[in-house]
């Protein structure tokens, strides 16, 4: 019976110890008014060391100075880089986070401050670095910091909901310009401004910016509102800007890399056969409904559209020959190649790439049932209404002129799609190789989700015969390999041509022959939930 | 023995159904759905439920699946691969992760059986030692740790085996995921063999027979081993079917297409569909597993089968 | 012929035995069980051992991390990396912060800094981590094991013992609960509970003692038609002393071991766990999480992994030999052997 009143008791204690334990951590709750104090924010923003941050990121990541990353727009008179026009709104300065600590403490009548920090588990090493690092520095300040580790799915779930503190989040931006940054904090975007930011002056500078056609003016707008983002407010607080280090095999050129848009493997070159490593699979081909970078990029390697970005992120025409443009620059006219054609995996001519091929394209795109993630996109470029005039002849009115349109014509969501194929396939289009069509420089050879998917040269294609004289690869096969360290043996034994490195891998190969440090668009900031309106 | 098995094959399937509505139910309260993207508004959420039919009710949709899942059919992937008929993503990856669980047990097996009577008939000696301590080693070592030395070492130092899994030859490339994968099956099985094996040793009839002067392999073998080996059979199971249905980091580190990433992924993802057919094949699979052992049980120890026939 | 012939030779007074063995009765003092397994114990040497490194881990678990100056958590910027480095032994030419051919702590700024350990990626002393690390696995180590003796054993005893009706329901909720796969469980419980040890004891709790109930029940089934069994029931004991202390002490040498093996499983569990954001929260580290860190810069600094995995390894082989010991000790039918 002893025995038995022993094992009772113990289970007792476990259950006990449980339920204390749940209790503990509502009670751990920050208090959410607190955010609302501008010395609380202003204290976080200078608390953070970002330069020895990236420095243990060690991936090519560079701290952030502002919202708005390097290397994504520039000015449209001097051809300034935004950040070189702004300069650092963000610095290290314990002594003023400390002071602002203080204040803060003051006004609220607190003696602790308690942060929950919520960032993602699946997102990266990267991102867990960072966490523990901002939260170390934000204890440093005097916060008291807990760790919320979430998946992502379940990290966006909270941020809708508003149901969190303060999270490490992200923005990659969708195309070459300030807005698609400043566009997230208006107070009307409700899908997007989760920490519910709510300023006048930052909604008038963006709406100034967006309705003016004088692109200088725009540009100090812009520059204005992220002063008044970061600067006056420190709603969000800029934390790194992504980097990424890779060894690419010396001999394979053509890799394109865009921090504003999808990188560009057309012109890989240098070998007959190349393989590049990807981390990802592809999503979904459909490139209308693709949504991640990885399914943009092999879109963009089978499929066209009216224009391509080539390297430094000018555009040039690829599927279109010729296009006009009216006086005010608001009707554009394409004038579509005569020898675009769609083809088969097997290399056949299936049909010819009409104007009508972008009209359905971009009706299928902004329809309600396809439920798009950007289905916004045309809307981004200003784009009020479109037609096929005839086969050849497409024509787009713009409700405004826009310093965008013709660049993100290169982007996946616009490329034409054929209807009759599309109707055929039915709801297998776009599940595996054989349900899609090339009308790009590449035809989709072969898919096998989770190890590989491979493309061959489209003999088709228009510039197929200049490529050859270039030394463009036959073939290209992408490797989804997701560990760096068996993938860095693989590159070495010379078996994949281009390899991704971590942060930890970084310094034992900086001096590689092939190593690149290149530059990503994401921005990676704290979003402050400023006007909890959670539970 | 017939009437006992169709009985037990009866329940199994009343388990099955169960797993698969308490698998449903799981998953209405995961957090996040599989539409969570920093891009999508909120009528975009809306539509897309609509359209995968998310928005009926549980009970309507678990029905539903379980009707469709008799056709063989079990739904799509709404994140990984979008659109994607979920029964080809689960059948392709799945035959990978057999293979490599496969090999891995039959390693696994093998060595575990040498290492665990090796160390049970020289109980108390160096051997046995040296034995524990390979087993002890195999169990406190992650089998990313090992699998990333044998890379190293035998795959790309010395160059014997390739270094990552490739479709061509998939055989040779299992290889060294098998072995990684097989240390900790070889480990338990090896200390569980030889306690095993030691409890029956000093059993009373081993006495008997040793007295009646059986000689010692035969006495091992027909003797000792049939019965020590019945409770390894138990343990074997489970760690089968934790084998076949695929180790996430082993193929991460490989580069294996196989069903353990892809429910990990799934489950990461919100995957719903995924999910549950990643989860409801590893139930499967341990529930046969299960049905399996307590046949073989019956049909190895006669004394279960007298008192199951009796009932 | 008859008995009469034999002719009685000298030796046949003398004993049978070899030459100078005497047989003497021995008196053996009554002593109690627990004594029994102790005096076993003792003559274990292995298990000795065991015991006393199980023993300095604790003490180091509880006073290691505050040896240096040092804390788990403190970031040093610019000192990412480094490789062990011990004052005294330094001058022999081990741990003196030389890495491929660099004298790291001099390139890093970090002349008059020992991290005995090394430090890591994000340049945190790994001594403090390591032993700190070791403490919350430990933890979840012991909580482990309780729960797999508390829930595993009993529920195994029960299912096993009653057999028939009892044992079916109770084997269909255990295969239920087992035929989902434990990522799915601890998910959920991820969201429901909020991060910290007591989680994830409760997760073990929720899933690791179905392995022990397995076991416990199959060696049930193997001793309850056992002799000593049925004379206990024929002279009426009771079904709670029929399990309990007739079947219980013949089946918990079994049930120890493998509730040993459960600790492993579970620190992995656990840096599974971490993996996925549901482990110890960071930055409190555990073994398992050090670890799994430490894999990504195994080929690069690898050091970082080594130390934890060294410690693990030597946790697990004490906790084993000491497991056998205690086996060998518990175990009636190996006394005097």
């Amino acid at each position: 019976m002893k025995k038995l009143l022993t094992v009772l008791l113990a289970l007792l204690i476990l259950v006990g110890m449980t339920a204390c334990s749940g209790k503990k951590g509502g009670d751990d709750a920050a208090d959410v008014v607190i955010f609302q104090n501008e010395n609380v924010r202003k204290a976080m923003i200078y608390a953070i060391d970002r330069d020895t941050l990236v420095k243990s990121l060690n991936d090519g990541s560079i701290a952030a100075e502002g919202i708005i990353p390097w290397k994504l727009a520039a000015n449209p008179v001097s051809g300034a880089d935004f950040r070189e026009d702004q300069g650092s709104l963000v610095g290290y300065d314990v002594d003023k986070a400390k002071e602002y600590f203080a204040k803060a403490c003051e006004e609220l009548g607190k003696d602790t401050l308690t942060i929950n920090l919520l960032y993602g588990t699946n997102e990266g090493d990267s991102v867990i670095k960072a966490a523990e690092q901002v939260a170390y520095y934000l204890e440093e300040v005097g916060f008291e910091v807990n760790l919320v580790a979430k998946q992502k799915k379940e990290r966006l779930a909270l941020m809708t909901d508003g149901d969190y503190d303060v999270a490490l989040t992200r923005w990659g931006p969708d195309y070459a310009d300030p807005q698609t940054y400043m566009d997230l904090f208006v107070s009307t975007n409700t899908s997007n401004n989760s920490g519910r930011y709510n300023s006048a002056e930052y909604d008038a500078n963006v709406a100034a910016a967006e309705a003016t056609t004088d692109m200088a003016e725009r540009w100090q707008y812009f520059l204005a509102a992220e002063r008044n983002l970061v600067a006056d407010d420190a709603a969000d607080i800029p934390v790194f800007q992504a980097g990424g280090a890779m060894i690419i095999r010396p001999g394979v050129t053509g890799i394109q890399f865009h921090s504003a848009a999808v990188d560009n493997y057309r012109h890989v070159a240098g070998k007959e056969a190349v393989t590049l490593v990807t981390n990802t699979d592809i999503i979904y081909l459909d490139n209308q409904v693709a949504t991640d970078g990885t399914s943009f990029i092999a879109d963009t390697m089978f499929m066209a559209g009216l224009t391509e970005l080539e390297e430094g992120g000018n555009w040039k025409l690829d599927l279109a020959e010729s296009y006009e443009v009216n006086d005010d620059a608001t009707v554009y006219t394409f004038k579509i190649r005569d020898d675009a054609y769609w083809v088969t995996k097997d290399g056949d001519v299936y049909a010819p790439v009409t104007a009508y091929d972008f009209e359905f394209a971009w009706n299928r795109l902004v329809s309600e049932e396809l439920a798009s993630e950007y289905g916004w996109w045309l809307d981004t470029m200003s784009v009020e209404s479109w037609k096929a005039v005839d086969d050849k002849t497409f024509e787009v009115t713009l409700t405004a002129p826009s310093g965008i349109f013709m660049g993100c014509l290169a982007f996946p969501s616009t490329f034409p799609i054929n209807e009759e194929f599309l109707t055929a396939q039915g709801d297998q289009y776009a599940t595996s190789a054989d349900t899609v069509l090339a009308c790009g420089p590449f035809i989709l050879d072969s898919w096998t989700p989770g190890y590989s998917y491979e493309f061959k040269k489209n003999d088709m294609y228009y510039f197929a015969s200049d490529y050859v004289a270039d030394g463009g690869a036959d073939k290209v096969v992408f490797r989804v390999l997701e560990d760096t360290q068996t993938a860095l043996m693989e590159y070495e034994a010379g078996n994949i041509d281009t390899v991704i490195l971590s942060g930890e891998q970084v310094d034992a190969n900086k001096n590689v022959d092939g190593y690149v440090d290149r530059l990503q668009g994401y921005l990676f900031y704290l979003s402050v939930n400023i006007n909890h309106y959670g539970e | 023995m017939r009437k006992y098995i169709i009985k037990r094959v009866l329940i199994s399937l009343a388990t099955l159904f169960v797993i698969l509505l308490v698998l449903f139910i799981l998953m209405d309260l995961m957090p996040g759905t599989p539409f969570n993207d920093e891009k999508l508004t909120e009528a975009q959420k809306t539509l897309l439920y609509a359209k995968y039919g998310l928005d009926r009710p549980l009970l309507t949709r678990f029905f539903l699946y379980a009707k469709n899942m008799l056709k063989g059919d079990l739904g799509v992937s709404y994140a990984i691969n979008k659109n994607f008929a979920v029964s080809d993503m689960v059948k392709d990856r799945l035959g990978i992760s057999i293979a490599v669980g496969g090999m891995a047990m039959l390693i696994g097996t093998v060595f575990g059986l040498i290492l665990g009577i090796l160390a049970a008939l020289n109980h108390n000696s160096w051997i046995d030692n040296l034995c524990s301590a390979i087993s002890v080693i195999g169990v406190s070592v992650p089998s990313y740790v090992c699998a990333l030395l044998l890379c190293y070492f035998i795959a790309y130092r010395l160059g014997w085996l390739p270094i990552l899994y490739n479709v061509e030859q998939p055989f040779i490339s299992l290889i060294l995921p098998a072995i990684a994968l097989s240390v900790s099956p070889t480990a338990n099985i090896a200390r569980f063999t030889r306690s095993e094996m030691i409890d029956v040793l000093n059993s009373d009839y081993i006495l008997l027979v040793q007295s009646k002067g059986v000689r010692n392999w035969k006495m091992i073998i027909t003797h000792v081993l049939r019965n020590a080996l019945i409770p390894v059979i138990t343990v074997m199971g489970p760690i089968l079917v934790n084998l076949l249905t695929g180790s996430s980091v082993i193929e991460k580190i490989f580069g294996i297409p196989g069903i353990g990433r892809l429910m990990i992924t799934a489950i990461q993802e919100n995957d719903y569909n995924v999910t549950i057919a990643c989860a409801f094949v590893y139930s499967v699979m341990y529930i046969v597993m299960m049905l399996f052992v307590d046949i073989l049980y019956g049909i190895i120890d006669p004394r279960i089968r007298i008192t199951k026939e009796e009932k | 012929m008859s008995m009469y012939d034999h002719e009685f030779q000298s030796n046949d007074f003398e004993f049978a035995h070899a030459a100078g063995e005497k047989l003497i009765d021995r008196n053996y003092s009554a002593t109690s069980y627990a004594k029994d397994v102790w005096n076993n114990f003792k003559k274990n040497k292995g298990a000795l051992v065991g015991a006393v490194i199980i023993l300095i881990i604790v003490i180091m678990a509880l006073i290691g991390p505050s040896m240096n100056e040092f804390t788990y958590k403190q970031i040093h910027g610019g000192q990412e990396c480094l490789v062990p480095r011990i004052p005294g032994l330094e001058k022999l030419g081990i741990a003196d912060g030389w890495h491929n051919g660099v004298d790291q702590y001099a390139e890093k700024g970090a002349k008059d800094v020992y991290y005995w350990f090394g430090s890591d990626t994000q340049g945190r002393d790994i001594w403090t981590r390591v032993w700190s690390g070791t403490r919350v696995s430990l933890i979840i180590a012991l909580a482990a094991v309780l729960v797999d003796i508390v829930i595993g054993m009993v529920y195994g005893l029960v299912s096993g013992y009653f057999g028939g009706m009892v044992d079916s329901v109770m084997q269909r909720f255990a295969e239920i609960l087992n035929g989902i796969p434990t990522l799915v469980i601890v998910t959920l419980l991820g969201m429901v509970l909020p991060a910290g040890i007591t989680s994830i004891i409760f997760a073990l709790m929720l899933t690791g003692w179905i392995g022990m109930e397995r076991i416990a029940r199959a060696q049930v089934l193997k001793v309850k038609e056992q002799e000593f069994v049925l004379a206990s029931r024929t002279l009426g004991a009771s079904k709670f002393r029929l399990i309990f202390s007739e079947i219980l002490p013949n089946i918990l040498g079994q049930v120890i071991v493998t509730s040993m093996f459960s600790i492993p499983n579970a620190i992995f569990l656990e840096a599974y766990l971490s993996f996925l954001g549901l482990g110890v929260p960071a930055p409190m580290a555990s073994l398992g999480s050090l670890v799994s860190d430490g894999y990504k810069s195994m080929t690069t600094f690898p050091h970082i992994l080594i130390i934890p995995v060294v410690v693990m390894a030597v946790l697990m082989l004490c906790f084993n030999l000491f497991a056998d010991g205690l086996r060998d000790a518990f175990d009636p039918k190996m006394l005097n052997k």
